[in-house]
Parts: structure tokens; sequence; C-alpha cells
């Protein structure tokens, strides 16, 4: 089939344009162009002749028909001939559209400072909201935990299960694996600075320390962060998008009990438990350094271990896991039940709930440093 | 326009169809009604090519699916719409953006053309300029049927897959869907291949039906399945609903 055409012929009081070729999509953007390049001299009447058009579809009719308003509203008069009967009805069902499409919607691009601060505004009072949401929920939350828990029958003891295997015990290779190397990483670099003191042996100290009041809870939490939370928030959400939360409120059911409680005593229960296991295979893993590396037998590093670090710095460790867990599965319901019903939505909340809990369990562990130096422990 | 030959379907090992013969005619509007469960959405899936076929062979515009490479079935693909049951609109873009879809990926237009298109695209299913600035969250069952359809028919292809067109809607807001399908079905010239469960849109928009029945297909006219004897069809056709809807003596679409 040919292409689309259109050639003017006649002048004067009387103008034909004669069309002809496959009018449709695909040739729709030359004729576009031709179309507007096509300079009329203005005549009072026109005929467009479309007798020798090879096919029609809604573009093409669509194009044939702004021409014609185009023509009217320079005030000629418009006639169409040798239209062929097949395509007459698609014709008219084209006509009946708005005279005119409205204006396109224009995206409005940010760059003056006035734009700058109104952004900046929006988004201040945006962390607000989210901030007032969440002491809100949380204070929602413990009131139906004290409930549930002066009612221990009401706690869903399979779901709390099923959460405690789901976001503890499936995540012990990969806790247990990077406390491993990062245990090694931390030897290692200790070791390399300490040498020059003639200290070697205080890598062990290092390791202690840091790792069990330190590194070890936190490094915990940003991984259960990463992974629970984020999983918390998508559930939900989903949930939410396919309105089974609302579905559940309606047969009494109430989602807080139902879906965040277990989730949230089965994260507090479990981080402290993996916290305990990344303690161990980071110590594991610098004990390994030091008897390799810097020729420290295990029973010279278990005798200096218990030297460096009392129980207390064990407890100070494993004590922040249990905040750090209520933290991470507060938010990360909180952003899955304020899911809107969109895809996007759910991953916007998603990654809104990794950044805010692994944000809190850091603001969470200053909180303590402070409070533990100011107790001088 | 579409040719199955001994098609089977089936999903997850489950057997829904078995040597299934079907020839859609251009211009025809043909109605694919089953129980719940019979695998109509399966069949129309696997036409349009989005679960395998376990054996047979299915042509469309003469083509044979299975032994086109991947640029072919593209761009074959641009020559069928399809609806989906919830309208599966893109929820992150407008109305209008949903429509421009199609039409920004597969052809080059300037931006104010493709624009005027959709604006014109969502008149022909009866949807104001206004709609097109949306999201679909904020558009009601109705209208978010008609923007699907809308999408599905921005390319002008002359094939159209409907699921389930008119369920969840209202039924002046069926009947209405229904005018609109023969409607458009009349001036764009469409073959319509349409799984629903609403015997009203039967009555009102098919030409040819075709039942799913114990993994078979039994396809004939509306007469021919008045008169038919099987329980399952006998029952479909002259139950309360069926005899409502083909004895009202002016139907909503005619």
């Amino acid at each position: 089939m040919a292409a689309a055409w259109i050639e003017p012929e006649g002048d004067g009081d009387r103008l034909v344009l004669r069309a002809g070729g496959e009018w449709s999509l695909a040739g729709a953007s030359a004729l576009d162009q031709r179309l507007g390049a096509l300079r009329l001299p203005p005549a009072r009447r026109v005929s467009i002749d479309l007798g020798a058009i090879e096919a029609l579809d809604t573009a093409g009719a669509w194009l044939l028909l702004r021409l014609e308003r185009a023509l009217r509203a320079r005030g000629s008069e418009v006639k169409i001939d040798n239209l062929a009967s097949a395509l007459e009805p698609l014709l008219r069902q084209v006509e009946r559209g708005p005279e005119e499409a409205p204006p396109r919607p224009v995206r409005r691009v940010h760059h003056s400072l006035l734009d700058f601060l109104a952004l900046l505004g929006h988004a201040t009072l945006d962390l607000l909201r989210t901030a007032a949401g969440l002491f809100s929920f949380l204070g929602v939350v413990v009131v139906r935990a004290g409930r549930t828990l002066a009612q221990p029958r009401r706690l869903r003891v399979t779901a709390l299960v099923a959460h405690m295997e789901r976001t503890g015990f499936s995540a012990m290779p990969i806790v247990g694996l990077l406390s491993f190397l990062i245990g090694i990483v931390t030897a290692y670099q200790g070791a390399d600075q300490l040498r020059r003191f003639g200290a070697e042996i205080l890598t062990v100290d290092l390791l202690a320390i840091g790792f069990l009041r330190e590194l070890g809870a936190m490094l915990t939490a940003i991984i259960v962060a990463g992974r629970s939370g984020s999983a918390f928030t998508a559930e939900l959400g989903a949930m939410q998008v396919r309105e089974e939360i609302d579905a559940m409120k309606t047969l009494a059911l109430d989602p807080i009990e139902v879906l965040v409680l277990p989730r949230l005593f089965g994260l507090t229960l479990t981080l402290p438990l993996l916290t305990f296991y990344a303690n161990a295979m980071g110590l594991l893993g610098g004990a390994l350094l030091c008897w390799l590396v810097l020729g420290i037998p295990l029973p010279v590093f278990t005798n200096e271990l218990h030297q460096a670090a009392s129980l207390w710095s064990f407890w100070l460790g494993v004590i922040k896991a249990p905040f750090f867990a209520v933290a991470i599965a507060l938010i990360g319901c909180y952003e899955g039940l304020t899911v809107e019903r969109t895809a996007e939505s759910v991953g916007r909340h998603s990654t809104r709930s990794v950044v805010q809990s692994i944000f809190t369990v850091i603001v969470i562990d200053a909180a303590f440093s402070i409070l533990f130096s100011w107790l001088h422990i | 326009m579409l040719r199955l030959r001994g098609v089977t379907t089936g999903i997850g090992g489950r057997v829904l169809q078995r040597n299934i013969d079907l020839d859609l005619l251009r211009g025809e509007v043909l109605g694919v009604v089953g129980g719940s469960g019979a695998g109509k959405s399966v069949l129309l899936k696997t036409i349009v090519g989005l679960i395998p076929a376990v054996s047979g062979t299915i042509e469309m515009f003469g083509r044979n699916l299975a032994t086109l490479d991947e640029d072919e079935r593209q761009l074959l693909g641009t020559r069928w719409g399809v609806l989906f049951q919830d309208g599966a609109l893109f929820s992150s873009l407008t109305v209008g953006e949903n429509v421009a879809v199609p039409l920004q990926e597969r052809l080059d237009l300037p931006r104010g053309l493709v624009h005027e298109l959709v604006i014109m695209k969502l008149a022909l299913v009866g949807l104001a300029p206004e709609t097109a600035r949306l999201y679909p969250a904020a558009l009601s069952g109705g209208m978010r049927k008609r923007a699907a359809l809308a999408r599905a028919l921005a390319l002008d292809p002359p094939l159209l897959f409907l699921d389930e067109p008119t369920a969840g809607l209202d039924p002046i807001g069926a009947a209405e869907f229904d005018r609109l399908v023969r409607d458009l079905k009349e001036s764009l010239n469409l073959t319509v291949f349409m799984v629903t469960h609403d015997i009203d849109s039967l009555v009102a928009v098919a030409d040819r039906i075709a039942v799913l029945i114990d993994n078979r297909l039994k396809i004939g006219t509306m007469d021919d399945m008045l008169r038919d004897t099987d329980p399952w069809i006998h029952a479909y056709f002259h139950g309360p609903r069926g005899r409502a809807a083909i004895e009202r003596p002016s139907n909503p679409g005619a």
C-alpha cells in the first residue's frame, strides 16, 4: 500500500484537496508533518476528496478531522467527497470526540530558589508527619501488646513461630558469614596498627570490646532491617493493595493483633539470639586470624578475652538488640500499613522502611552509648 | 483472523482444554462462556501467548505463533489488543500516559500528536478529556475498564481480546459497555474474542458463542445453544438469568 499523501489543487474561490494512500497510525508522524507544512491559499469553499484513500484507521481519521476543523476555523466551507461507505462509521465515531484537545499537561521543573524552599518545606512536613504517625502507631501497638500479654491465649503462636523462623533462623547463614568476615577484618586491621607498639596481644581486647559492645548488635540489626524490615513492608503493603487488610477488619480481626504483634514479638525474641550468634562468629573469625597470622594460640586468646571483657561487655551489646528489634518491626509494619493502592507505593514504602529502620538503629545505638558513658559502664 | 488446531491448554500440569479447534472470522464477535474454573481466561492467555500451549498450533493473521522469532512476534503483537479483567492499568501512570504507552513504545510520533490521539481514544470509549490527568486509583470500575479499552485500542488493532469486560460493573454500566463494544466493533471493523460470564453481554454483542465444557469447546449461535441438550448448557441458557436475558423484548445492546 502507498504511503499517505495529500495534494492541493485549484485556487481562488475553490480549493480541492486530494488525499490518498494509507492514512494510518504507521504513517501518522509523516502525515502530521506534511499537514503542518501545508500552506493553503484562503478559499471560500474547500472540498476534501478522499477517493484515493486505501486505508483509514482512527489516527488517520483524527488527522483528517483536524484538517477539516482547521479549515472551518479559517472560515471556509468544507465538504468531504468520495468517502468510501465502509469508512464512514469510523469517521463518525471519531467525530464524536471533543472539538479540541485540552492543552497537554506540562510537567513543572523545579529550579528556582522558591521551588527549592517549597520542596524543603514539604519534605520537612512529610518527615514530621511520618514521625508523628510512627509514634501514634507505637502507642496503639503498645496498648494492643499489653492486652495480648494479659490474655496470652490471644497470642498467635503459630504465626509467632513462623516469623521467628523466617526472621531469625533463616538469617543465620548470612549473619554468621558476615560477622565471621568482619571479625577477621577487624582483627587484621587492629593487629596491623597495634604491632607498631608491640601490643599485638591487645588485638584480642579490641575484638572483645568492639564486637561484644557495638559491632555484633548493630551489624545484626542492620542486616535484619534490610532483610526482614523490607519484607514486613512488602507483605503488609501487598495485602493492603489487595484489600486483604480491609477484609480482615470487617471480619472483626484486628490487623495489629494478627499481623503486627507476631512480627514484633518474633523479631524481639530472635534478634538477641541472632546477636549472640553474631558475636560468637565474629570472635571465632578474630581468633582464627590471631592464631594464623599473629601466632596467638587459642588458649592464650581465651585467657586474654576473659581479662579484657567482663560478662557486662556482652550484656551491654545484647541488651540493645530488643530495642533494635522493636524499631525495625514497628517501622516495617507501619510503612506496610500506610501503603496506598498502587504498585509503585509498595516499592516506595519498602525503601523508606529500610532507610528509616537503619537510621533508627544507629540513633538508638548512639543513645545507648551516651547512656552507658553517663552511667560509667 | 484466528485459527486454533488441536490446541491443548493447561497450567501447572493440569490440563484444562484438550484438542480444541476454533476459527474466528473477520468482523465477528465470539463470546466464550464456561463455568468458573473451566479455563476461559487460560484459553485467552494461551492464545495471546502469555501461557504456553501444551500442544497444537495457534495461527493469528495466518502466521503460526510458535514459528515466529521474538521480533516478528512483537510486531504481530501490535495487531491485537487485550483488555484484562480488572483493566490492569499501570497504577503509577495517569490514564493519559497509560493510553500513550503503546503509541510511544511502538512508533516515533511527535508528542503533540500523541496527546491528541490519546484524547481521541478516550473520547472513543466515552471518557472525558479531563480523565487523562487522573490516576487509575481515582477511577470507578467502569471508567477503569473504559480506560483499559482505550489502551488496548491505542494501536488500532483489528483483533481485540476482552476478558470479562462487564464483570464487576452495575447492570447499567454493563449494558453501556456492551453497547460501546458493539459500536466500536461496527465502526472500527473489529474482530472480538470475548470471555464472559454475563449472559446479557452474549445476547447483546456476540455473533457466535463458544462454550467450554468437559475440556472441550462447543461453538454455535445462540439458537444452537438454546436447542442444545447438554445439561450444563441447558442450565446456563435456560436458567432464570438466561431466560430473562434472552426473552427480554428489546435487549439493551440491540
